[in-house]
């Protein structure tokens, strides 16, 4: 088998606690794998701890115990500098279309602060990768030199697309990317996602609460609830033959958009409590 | 406009900016404006009042005052300037690092701050004066390290704000380092507040050194500064009283200036897009855009163009067997100032029946909470009704009086809002304000009272009632929540109940249950319920019938079943499609062009127009009116009737007797039950 892009190895993440709050550990002996080009869908209730995955493996988050290797390197051992090199190739996509932009900054400016950062464009090339970017994620080159309140969820999410490509990243961890989109809009972004994906060969790390979303867009799926993995396998595998009662749970809680099979879900549901 | 444009743009705070930029010009210019040498004596002009020769008169050795208001005030404001600088030098920078790192950095600066709040600034600074022997300089600076806690604690609870934000997070992992993260992301959005602390600070100062000054702790006599003055008036204070004037005059002016800069920086700090929530997007429409269609809307000699809808088009072929509890006509609501406001619910026309599941579906923005809130009269700050007519079982809302508006809401009509936890206010228990509901409807004891508050939580299925009545809002979960919302809404026993958005906040496991809670009261108790939704699973979930909306107006009406089996209206249909719970695998999912059009652009033809793969110039041309397309059955599309699927639905009707019971087995779940 070739070396996976990603693998996480015992992941243990806990959030010191307070003065009177106990530690939190929220992921507990967690293991996954991303294949190059692979995407794998991350599913759990909130707080179960998926996005304090995704958190880890950007560096955000303070791991207790286990590895992090990325490309064959360890990458929670490896020293800030190397880190900072290792990290260019995540990058996250966050679930507020709103928060995650400077309201501040002109959306050139927020495109062009990243590859600046890293040496891959010199001042003088910057603007032109903006507009690259800007056109492969569909946005008109005028949008460089407007602010975020300018424009719609959908429309800031595919500038946070581009922020996360600009980079040219090999895996990105989109947490949520696209819960804060309408269905018409979400649409949308799925597709340039999925696109990009094919285009310039990414891995994903899928974080999302919708089922449906996940199913679409994943290779395999891992289950977190409360801190640890209870399934992973591929996406077929895991939602047609779930193996664990709590994703069967999990599954069937989602309401089917097609009234005759939710009814028919729902009376089954209430006969066997 | 940029916020300098905005500070300039209040008058007052322009006007004190004015002053003081004019009076430290003046003071730094005393050696070409002032009219004399601050130390010269006129001993014949002693304690002359304003004259010719002396504008503000001379004081009791004949020196002319304005002269040494003007050289004074270098003293006092360069001493300032000096406090003001140690003041940002520390707290600025301090306040940065702590609310940045956080952790041991940010515990033990706090402490120092804290040590030095409780220090006592006056015997400090007494004590400095008297070991550098009367010296400002060190005064000062002294001062400036007394004070900078207050910017300290300022800039990092900004800082500590502002670290949290996603695009802080995402300039992280761009690779950017922790200053110039700061930098660009953190200090943007500091400069107001860190501006009003200083322009505080600055006053505080000028008085400080005015304090020290008058105690003779300041420059050497004869020089001057605006302290020292003050001292040598009080001296003669009894026989020329107006020699206290001009210094007090002139300290008083520029504290109070200083003030009003700060006061004017903040409202514009405060009232910048900042991190808080987007602008409407009614405030994004393209200005444009909006000249354009707004003419267009009032039409020929100002008559709107719209039609109404016939409100018997959609009606069932059984009609007269239904029972409707709510029938709402034509209703049309506008937001913004009148004469200017901006339309964003059109024509909406439907009803209620009895007991049925009534939901409302629809993007971001097409109305939803709009119309829900409308038909009890509770819309938010600048919304109203222009237009139209709600009837609740013979009795119209829009006549009645608040007290019987007031007996409605939580009476008949139940109203669970979008985010019931924050409505619920935070500083009594949910026992006193579920107990304030109670009390309306039923008035017995406090036992009783009590009773029944614990009775509506149980009909809600909280765990331990007992224990939920002392909690405090913060102290529930957002299912618990959203059960508290729902017993509060159920406390006036509601034949209707209005569900705006019941599940969105909640996990799935927690959604189910909360749905399932909704789908048993309804059954129980016979209540109808207007949901309101944007997820079709909850949609399919509940509603008997369902209501789609795009751009404020209704564009489809059906029994939910048919719906989803043969939606009528293009826009339907697409956003069906677009579900990647329905869509194939594999394949890019059917998407929707462009964006919802914002109120106040909305063309006169048909809203979904730009958007729609089946527009034809007809489309564009006049306003589309919900047509009738079946039993039961409308649609605002023009093509609508040609759809094939439904000319095949009409042959065969899906409907039984229209009637729907309020046992629950309305149409749409006669249909699915015959289909199993
Ligand atoms: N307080 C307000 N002031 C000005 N405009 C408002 C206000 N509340 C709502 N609007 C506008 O009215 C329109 C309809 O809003 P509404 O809240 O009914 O949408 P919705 O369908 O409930 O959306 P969501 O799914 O986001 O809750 C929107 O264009 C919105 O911008
Ligand atoms: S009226 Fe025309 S533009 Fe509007 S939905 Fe129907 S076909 Fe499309
Ligand atoms: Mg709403």
């Amino acid at each position: 088998m070739s070396e996976p892009l990603l693998r996480v190895e015992g992941l243990v993440v806990e959030y010191p606690g307070g003065r009177r709050r106990p530690g939190l550990r929220a992921n507990d002996d967690v293991s996954i794998e991303i294949a190059p080009g692979e995407t794998l869908g991350l599913v759990g209730e909130s707080g179960s701890g998926k996005s304090t995955l995704g958190d880890a493996i950007l560096g955000f988050a303070p791991v207790t115990a286990g590895r992090i290797w990325f490309k064959g390197e360890d990458i929670v051992q490896a020293d800030p500098k190397r880190r900072r090199q290792l990290t260019r190739l995540i990058q996250p996509i966050f679930q507020n279309p709103f928060g995650s932009l400077n309201p501040a900054r002109t959306i050139g400016a927020t495109l062009r602060e990243g590859p600046l950062a890293h040496g891959l464009v010199s001042p003088g090339e910057a603007d032109q990768k903006v507009a690259q970017w800007l056109d492969i994620v569909g946005l008109p080159p005028a949008t460089a030199r407007r602010y975020p309140r300018d424009f719609s969820g959908g429309q800031r999410q595919r500038v946070a697309i581009a922020r996360a490509l600009i980079m040219e990243p090999e895996l990105v961890i989109c947490d949520e990317a696209v819960s804060a989109l309408d269905l018409s809009i979400q649409a949308q972004v799925l597709n340039l996602l999925s696109d990009l994906k094919r285009r310039v060969g990414l891995s994903y790390l899928f974080i999302s609460h919708d089922m449906a979303v996940v199913e679409h867009m994943s290779d395999r799926v891992v289950v977190l609830h409360q801190g640890r993995v209870v399934e992973q396998g591929p996406v077929d595998e895991v939602v047609n033959h779930p193996s664990q009662p709590y994703t069967r749970s999990l599954l069937s809680a989602v309401p089917l958009p097609d009234p005759i099979a939710q009814r028919a879900r729902r009376a089954a549901r209430k006969e066997t409590p | 406009m940029t916020a300098l444009g905005r500070f300039l743009r209040q008058p007052l705070a322009l006007a004190a900016a004015t002053v003081v930029v004019l009076i430290v010009a003046a003071c730094l210019l005393a050696d070409l404006i002032a009219p004399y040498d601050p130390l010269k004596q006129d001993l014949m002009a002693a304690n002359q009042l304003p004259s010719a020769a002396h504008w503000l008169g001379a004081d009791s050795l004949g020196r002319d005052i304005l002269s040494r208001l003007l050289y004074g005030g270098r003293v006092t404001l360069s001493g300032s300037v000096l406090a003001v600088s140690v003041f940002t030098v520390l707290g600025l920078p301090l306040g940065l690092i702590a609310g940045y790192r956080r952790g041991a950095v940010d515990r033990v600066l706090g402490r120092v701050v804290e040590v030095i709040f409780a220090t006592p600034v006056i015997i400090i600074l007494l004590v400095v004066l008297s070991v550098f022997s009367a010296n400002l300089t060190a005064a000062m600076i002294t001062l400036g390290v007394l004070g900078f806690g207050s910017l300290f604690r300022v800039v990092r609870a900004s800082t500590l704000a502002a670290a949290g934000e996603l695009y802080v997070k995402a300039a992280r992992a761009a690779g950017l380092s922790g200053p110039a993260v700061l930098r660009r992301h953190i200090l943007p959005n500091l400069w107001g507040q860190v501006i009003v602390q200083v322009a505080l600070f600055a006053a505080s100062a000028i008085l400080t050194e005015s304090g020290l000054a008058f105690l003779g702790f300041s420059v050497k006599p004869p020089n001057p500064s605006w302290g020292s003055m003050i001292g040598e008036a009080s001296n003669v204070l009894s026989s020329h009283p107006f020699q206290l004037l001009p210094p007090g005059f002139v300290i008083g002016l520029v504290v109070l200036a200083l003030g009003l800069v700060g006061d004017g920086v903040r409202d514009v700090a405060t009232s910048r897009g900042g991190s808080g929530p987007a602008p409407s997007v009614a405030q994004t429409a393209a200005p444009a855009l909006q000249s354009t269609t707004a003419s267009a809307q009032s039409g020929i000699g100002g008559q709107p163009l719209d039609l109404p809808d016939d409100p018997t088009a959609w009606a069932d072929d059984a009609a007269e067997e239904v029972e409707v509890w709510l029938t709402v006509r034509d209703l049309t609501v506008e937001f913004g100032p009148a004469g200017r406001g901006v339309t964003v619910l059109k024509g909406a026309s439907f009803e209620v029946r009895a007991g049925e599941v009534l939901g409302i579906v629809g993007e971001s923005g097409s109305g939803k909470t709009v119309t829900a809130r409308a038909l009890i009269d509770l819309l938010p700050p600048g919304g109203r009704i222009m237009d139209g007519s709600i009837d609740y079982r013979g009795d119209q809302v829009r006549d009645m009086s608040p007290a019987q508006l007031n007996r409605l809401r939580g009476g008949q009509i139940g109203y669970v809002p979008q985010e019931p936890m924050t409505t619920l206010d935070p500083v009594f228990t949910i026992g006193s304000q579920l107990d304030e509901v109670v009390r309306r409807h039923d008035r017995g004891s406090r036992a009783a009272r009590r009773a029944r508050a614990l009775e509506l939580l149980e009909l809600v299925q909280l765990r331990d009632p007992a224990s939920v009545l002392s909690r405090y809002p913060h102290e529930l979960s957002g299912g618990m929540a959203q059960r508290v919302g729902l017993a509060l809404a159920l406390a006036g026993r509601p034949q209707l109940l209005i569900a705006d958005e019941p599940t969105t906040a909640l996990d799935v496991t927690v959604q189910q249950q909360v749905l399932d809670l909704l789908d048993e009261l309804r059954a129980r108790l016979g209540m109808a319920v207007l949901l309101v939704t944007h997820d079709w699973g909850v949609l399919a979930d509940l509603a008997d019938r369902a209501l789609v909306m795009y751009a404020g107006q209704i564009v489809e009406v059906g029994p939910t079943t048919a719906v989803y089996a043969a939606a009528a209206h293009p826009y339907t249909r697409a956003l069906i499609a677009a579900n990647p719970a329905t869509a194939q695998a594999g394949r890019p999912l059917p998407s929707i062009p462009g964006q919802v059009v914002p109120p106040g652009s909305w063309p006169v033809g048909c809203h979904f127009a730009d958007r729609c793969a089946e527009a034809m110039p007809a489309c564009l041309a006049g306003p589309v009116a919900l047509g009738r397309i079946g039993s039961g059955r409308a649609s605002r599309c023009l093509r609508s009737e040609r759809t094939p699927a439904l000319v095949g639905l009409e042959a065969e009707p899906v409907e039984g007797p229209a009637g729907p019971s309020r046992n629950g087995t309305g149409p749409a779940r006669a249909a699915a039950e015959g289909s199993k």
